[in-house]
């Protein structure tokens, strides 16, 4: 997908694959005349350079999700900049898939929202198939799998394509032990590779194996 | 009791809180109940039954509530499956999650007579209002444990509308007054309702035998709502 | 088509061709709905004023049968509208934010909404033969394509704005009231009292009458103003889902 905005040569020279700053978000609630307004993004900002494996934390309803969908591009922002630069994969946190096609549909399906050639999204898609062993489903249909099993074609989907940069909401729900340390070990092969990859979490155990971690508080981002 | 009242409350809130949702709760009542005014006498003539003026607009007020209570005890089901069926788990039981969900319902067929018969009220008025109130509280109620039903063995949103539809249709069409009342009509679970509702708009009394017909039926629209919801939130032996 | 939209639309009916319970309400509500009103309805003599202003002497039964099938189809069609746009929102934005531009996602849901319309409407033209001959099919069934796109756009409509519980509220009783009761000859004098004219029921209705009962076309008017009504409902979802879907 394409940048979004701002100064492209400043970015890609520090290898920024992500940049926001300043940030801004209110949502209404209520209907007039008690309507008000909820800060939730006050001037947030973060950056995510190729390579790396960045953290976003925070409490719960301290704004993760709506700095993560106002990046992908899902909300818009009142205020602020959000530059992206190569292609994007999004996991998000509710996997959103369709309940009556199968896995193997599912790939069919993005493969073209990608526009990846047959050859490549047929590799890919085995590739990711074993990379977290589900293969054996893959002509079952979404109806008749597991939560786990489900967040495996939802963080595959994220990856047919190779993309620049990974944006993760909450990826591992539902995973077993095996698969969690299956996701962190895809995680840093692809980030030697030069993916740079946010993941948004409400609470990271993981910490030594993240580059940097942004903590997401009174709607602003601060890195520890 | 509280996780379930704050659950209901969360299904009250998804429901109803949802855009222009309280709107139509209203407006479509009103709007149905004056156009029964206006057209069904002439209609259950040409269906080989009859129904004069103020019955035909108290069974309006009757059948807007009952669809409205069945797509509602429809969602609920359908929504809430998974939720019921770890809060059993976590301890709560199969039976207080059914009981606590019935309580949610009969909470909620409150609420959508109270609109229709309000809608009533103010559009075409009302000689007997308690008598007039508890015959569509009973369509309501009724409905509501067919929605149930049909939620327990549908889950597609499209095809449990669909099949609420199509019950509510063939009841509605089938009703004492509507036509001659053949066959099918006797087996219609709202037949007796009707029967209440159309002596409550035509300002007399119901006999005895059709208000305790209405309460078996009642009670037993509401036990197959509970042995629903029981079903569905019961732990499945792994 | 391009690539994305024909794989969407192929999803798309593949989605839906797996609800055996879908396609069987889809087949049978009409069939029995439509014969049924046949079967009770009583054969009393009603006049009423077709398009172009001519009277005719027909029956009750006659014009139930008639007027059940733009009825059924209406509220088929807006359920399945209402219900398919809503899944769509849901999913489909992370298609569009996969790369499928938001016409290439919106265009196979449409393209599901009108074949379950056109469905519907075979069965329910079907069932009618056995008891109703039209005077002329074209104008018939016209009309009741009408009916049922108009009310799968406006179903598609309220998916967008309403929540599941209003939609079906909605989509139910619109149908009733605007074809099944303003616009039906059944009623008031035989023929829509002046506020009806304003409502999407109209011009499908008018125009599906005169087929039903006569020979000649007299309801020009009315069918410029169904298509008017199509246009612009399909502008406004377009536009619409658009939007919802274009992220950004």
């Amino acid at each position: 997908m394409a940048p979004t905005a701002g100064a492209e040569g400043d970015s890609t020279a520090r290898g920024a694959v992500l940049r926001a700053s300043g940030v801004e978000k209110s949502f209404h609630r209520g209907v007039p005349p008690r309507r008000r307004r909820i800060g939730v993004l006050k001037g947030a900002g973060l950056e995510v350079r190729r390579g790396e494996l960045v953290g976003l934390v925070g409490e719960n309803g301290s704004g993760k999700s709506t700095l993560m969908k106002i990046v992908v591009g899902l909300l818009e922002r009142d205020a602020g900049a959000v530059e992206r630069h190569g292609k994007l994969g999004y996991c998000p946190q509710t996997p959103l898939l369709w309940e009556k096609l199968t896995i193997g549909e599912h790939f069919e399906l993005f493969a073209r929202a990608y526009e990846l050639d047959p050859a490549r999204a047929e590799s890919a898609a085995a590739d990711l198939l074993e990379e977290l062993q589900f293969g054996r489903y893959r002509d079952y249909r979404i109806e008749d799998l597991s939560g786990g099993t489900r967040q495996k074609l939802n963080l595959a989907l994220a990856l047919m394509h190779e993309p620049d940069l990974l944006l993760l909401d909450e990826p591992y729900s539902g995973f077993d032990w095996e698969t969690y340390l299956r996701f962190w070990e895809m995680s840093e092969r692809r980030r030697s590779g030069g993916m740079g990859i946010l993941i948004v979490s409400h609470f990271l155990s993981e910490r030594e194996r993240l580059d940097r971690i942004y903590e997401l508080r009174d709607g602003r981002c601060e890195e520890s | 009791m509280s996780a379930i009242a704050i659950s209901g409350a969360d299904f009250l809130r998804e429901h109803l809180r949802a855009r222009l949702t309280l709107v139509l709760l209203v407006a479509i009542p009103a709007l149905f109940v004056v156009a029964s005014a206006s057209v069904l006498g002439e209609f259950a003539t040409a269906l080989g039954g009859s129904v004069g003026g103020d019955s035909a607009s108290a069974l309006g007020a009757g059948w807007a509530a009952a669809f409205l209570a069945g797509a509602l005890g429809f969602f609920q089901v359908s929504s809430s499956r998974e939720a019921d069926r770890r809060l059993a788990l976590a301890g709560m039981g199969a039976v207080r999650v059914a009981v606590a969900r019935i309580s949610a319902s009969v909470v909620l067929g409150v609420l959508i007579s109270a609109v229709a018969f309000l809608t009533l009220l103010l559009s075409a008025g009302v000689t007997h209002p308690a008598h007039t109130f508890v015959a569509i509280l009973i369509f309501a109620l009724t409905y509501i444990g067919i929605g149930t039903l049909v939620g327990s063995f549908v889950s597609g949103a499209l095809e449990g509308s669909l099949t609420v539809a199509f019950i509510f249709l063939i009841d509605a069409f089938s009703g004492p007054g509507m036509s001659d009342s053949g066959g099918i009509a006797g087996v219609m679970p709202t037949r007796k309702a009707a029967d209440v509702l159309i002596d409550a708009g035509a300002g007399q009394g119901s006999p005895l035998g059709d208000w305790i017909a209405v309460g078996l039926i009642t009670l037993g629209a509401l036990a197959l709502a509970a042995a629903a919801f029981w079903l569905s939130a019961r732990p499945r032996s792994t | 088509m391009n690539g994305r939209a024909s794989t969407a639309t192929r999803m798309g009916f593949r989605e839906q061709l797996r609800r055996p319970l879908l396609l069987v309400l889809l087949l049978a509500l009409p069939f029995l709905f439509i014969s049924w009103s046949f079967a009770i309805t009583e054969p009393n003599p009603r006049l009423i004023t077709l398009p172009g202003g001519e009277q005719l002497l027909t029956t009750m039964r006659d014009i139930h049968g008639a007027i059940m099938v733009p009825i059924t189809v209406g509220f088929l069609a807006g359920l399945v509208g209402l219900f398919v746009v809503q899944s769509a929102l849901e999913s489909d934005r992370r298609l569009v934010l996969a790369g499928y531009s938001p016409g290439e996602a919106i265009v196979p849901r449409l393209a599901v909404m009108v074949s379950a319309t056109l469905v519907v409407l075979a069965v329910s033209l079907a069932v009618t033969t056995i008891d109703f001959v039209p005077e002329s099919w074209g104008p018939f069934v016209a009309g009741n394509l009408l009916a049922g796109l108009i009310y799968g756009l406006i179903g598609a409509l309220a998916g967008a704005f309403v929540g599941r519980l209003g939609g079906a509220y909605l989509m139910f009783f619109l149908p009733m009231l605007d074809i099944g009761v303003a616009q039906n000859p059944m009623f008031f004098d035989g023929s829509p009292q002046g506020w009806a004219t304003a409502l999407p029921g109209y011009g499908p209705t008018r125009v599906l009458i005169d087929g039903a009962f006569s020979q000649s076309f007299d309801a020009v008017g009315p069918l410029v103003v169904a298509l008017l009504w199509l246009a612009a409902l399909s502008v406004a979802v377009t536009v619409l889902l658009r939007r919802s879907l274009g992220g950004r």
